[in-house]
C-alpha cells in the first residue's frame, strides 16, 4: 500500500476519526499523521472539538415530569378513543353544519308562516288571460286528435266560437 | 387505546420507552434549544406525538431514532414558527481564558471546575450560533453519539447531506472555538 497524500488524508481524516468506513487504508493514514505535522494539526484540533462538545453534561428531566406526562397521555387517550355516531354527528354539527342548519330553519319558518297566516294564496304562475289561451290550444288538439281517430264523423265544437270572443286572442 | 394497551412487544409498553428515553430526548431537546425555559414542555410533547403515532411505528427505525426525528421536527417547526433566529453570541475570540484547559475538570478542584464550566459556556454560546439543521447534525453525531445513519435517519436526508452538515458546522465551532480546539 503506497503513502497517502495531505489531500487524500485531510477528505477523509474526520469519517476516520470518527470510525466511520471511508474506504482509505487505516494503517497508510495512521502513518501519514504520524509523519506529518501539519494533518497530524488538524487531527488533534478536531479530537479537541469533540471533546469540548463531549463536555457538555446530560441533562435530567424534573420529578414532576413523569406525572405531567400522564396526565397529559390520558387526555389524549380520551381523545383517541372511538366515539358513538351521534357524538360524531354532535361534533360535527356543532361546528360544520351550523350554517346549513340556520339557513334551514329560516326556511322553514317562513313556509310554515305562508301556510298559517291567513288570506294568504299561492302566488299565480300565469295570468288569467294566459290562462284562457292554454285552455283553448288543449281543446284544438283534443278536436283535431279526435278527427285524427274518426276521419268519418264530423266534429264541431261551438266552445270555441264562444270562447274565443274578446278572449286574449282579440287583445291587440 | 389505553397506555396498557400499547405495546410493540409484550414486554415493551409506551410507558417503558418513556422510562428509558426521557432523559436522553430531554438533553438533545436542551441542546438544540440552547437550553431554552421550555425544553421540558417540548419534551412532553415531543411524547405526545410519539404517543399519537405509536399505533403506526413499525420498528422499522430503533426507539430512538423515532423519538430523535419527532424531537429535531418539533423543534425545528418551533424555530420557524416563532420567526426565531438563533442566537448568535459574539465574544472575543482573542481571548485566551480557554488556552492550555484540561479536557476535563478534576473533582474538588475549583479551578478546574470554573474552567470547565467557563468551557461549557463557551461551547453552548457556539452550538447556540449554528442553524437549526446544522446544529442538530452536530448534536446527534458528536455529542449523542449516533453513526451517520442513524443520524441521516433522525433528519430524515441522505448520509451525504449528514456529512456536508456535519463538516460545515465543525468549521464553524473549530472557529468559535479556536482557543480551545488549536491549544
Amino acid at each position: 500500500m503506497g503513502e497517502m497524500r495531505c489531500e487524500d488524508v485531510r477528505r477523509v481524516l474526520p469519517a476516520h476519526l470518527d470510525g466511520e468506513p471511508h474506504g482509505a487504508d487505516r494503517g497508510a493514514l495512521d502513518a501519514h499523521l504520524a509523519g506529518c505535522a501539519a494533518c497530524e494539526r488538524e487531527a488533534r484540533g478536531h479530537r479537541n472539538l469533540l471533546r469540548a462538545l463531549a463536555s457538555l453534561p446530560s441533562r435530567r428531566v424534573s420529578q414532576e415530569f413523569d406525572a405531567r406526562l400522564k396526565s397529559a397521555l390520558a387526555t389524549q387517550a380520551v381523545a383517541l378513543a372511538p366515539r358513538a355516531w351521534w357524538e360524531h354527528f354532535r361534533f360535527q354539527a356543532s361546528w360544520r353544519l351550523l350554517p346549513a342548519l340556520t339557513a334551514a330553519a329560516g326556511v322553514a319558518a317562513g313556509l310554515a308562516a305562508w301556510a298559517l297566516l291567513p288570506g294568504t294564496s299561492p302566488p299565480a304562475t300565469v295570468s288569467s288571460g294566459d290562462s284562457e289561451v292554454v285552455r283553448q290550444y288543449q281543446t284544438i288538439v283534443q278536436m283535431h286528435h279526435d278527427r285524427d281517430a274518426n276521419p268519418d264523423r264530423e266534429v264541431v265544437d261551438y266552445s270555441i266560437a264562444q270562447s274565443t270572443q274578446g278572449s286574449a286572442f282579440d287583445a291587440n | 387505546m389505553t397506555l396498557e394497551q400499547c405495546t410493540i412487544q409484550p414486554a415493551l409498553t409506551f410507558d417503558a420507552i418513556v422510562q428509558e428515553h426521557k432523559h436522553r430526548i430531554y438533553t438533545y431537546v436542551c441542546r438544540l434549544t440552547n437550553d431554552d425555559p421550555e425544553a421540558e414542555d417540548l419534551t412532553q410533547e415531543v411524547f405526545i406525538r410519539a404517543y399519537q403515532s405509536f399505533a403506526a411505528f413499525r420498528r422499522e427505525a430503533a426507539v430512538d431514532t423515532w423519538l430523535y426525528r419527532i424531537a429535531t421536527n418539533l423543534v425545528i417547526d418551533r424555530f420557524r414558527r416563532r420567526r426565531r433566529t438563533p442566537q448568535r453570541l459574539e465574544w472575543d475570540e482573542e481571548e485566551d481564558l480557554l488556552a492550555g484547559l484540561p479536557a476535563n475538570g478534576r473533582e474538588g478542584d475549583p479551578a478546574s471546575c470554573a474552567q470547565l464550566a467557563e468551557l461549557q459556556s463557551r461551547v453552548r454560546q457556539a452550538i447556540a450560533t449554528l442553524p437549526p439543521k446544522l446544529r442538530a447534525a452536530v448534536v446527534l453525531h458528536d455529542m449523542e453519539g449516533l453513526p451517520y445513519e442513524d443520524v441521516a435517519a433522525a433528519l430524515g436526508c441522505p448520509v451525504g447531506t449528514v456529512k456536508s452538515r456535519l463538516f460545515n458546522a465543525r468549521a464553524v465551532l473549530k472557529r468559535k472555538l479556536k482557543n480551545y480546539v488549536e491549544a
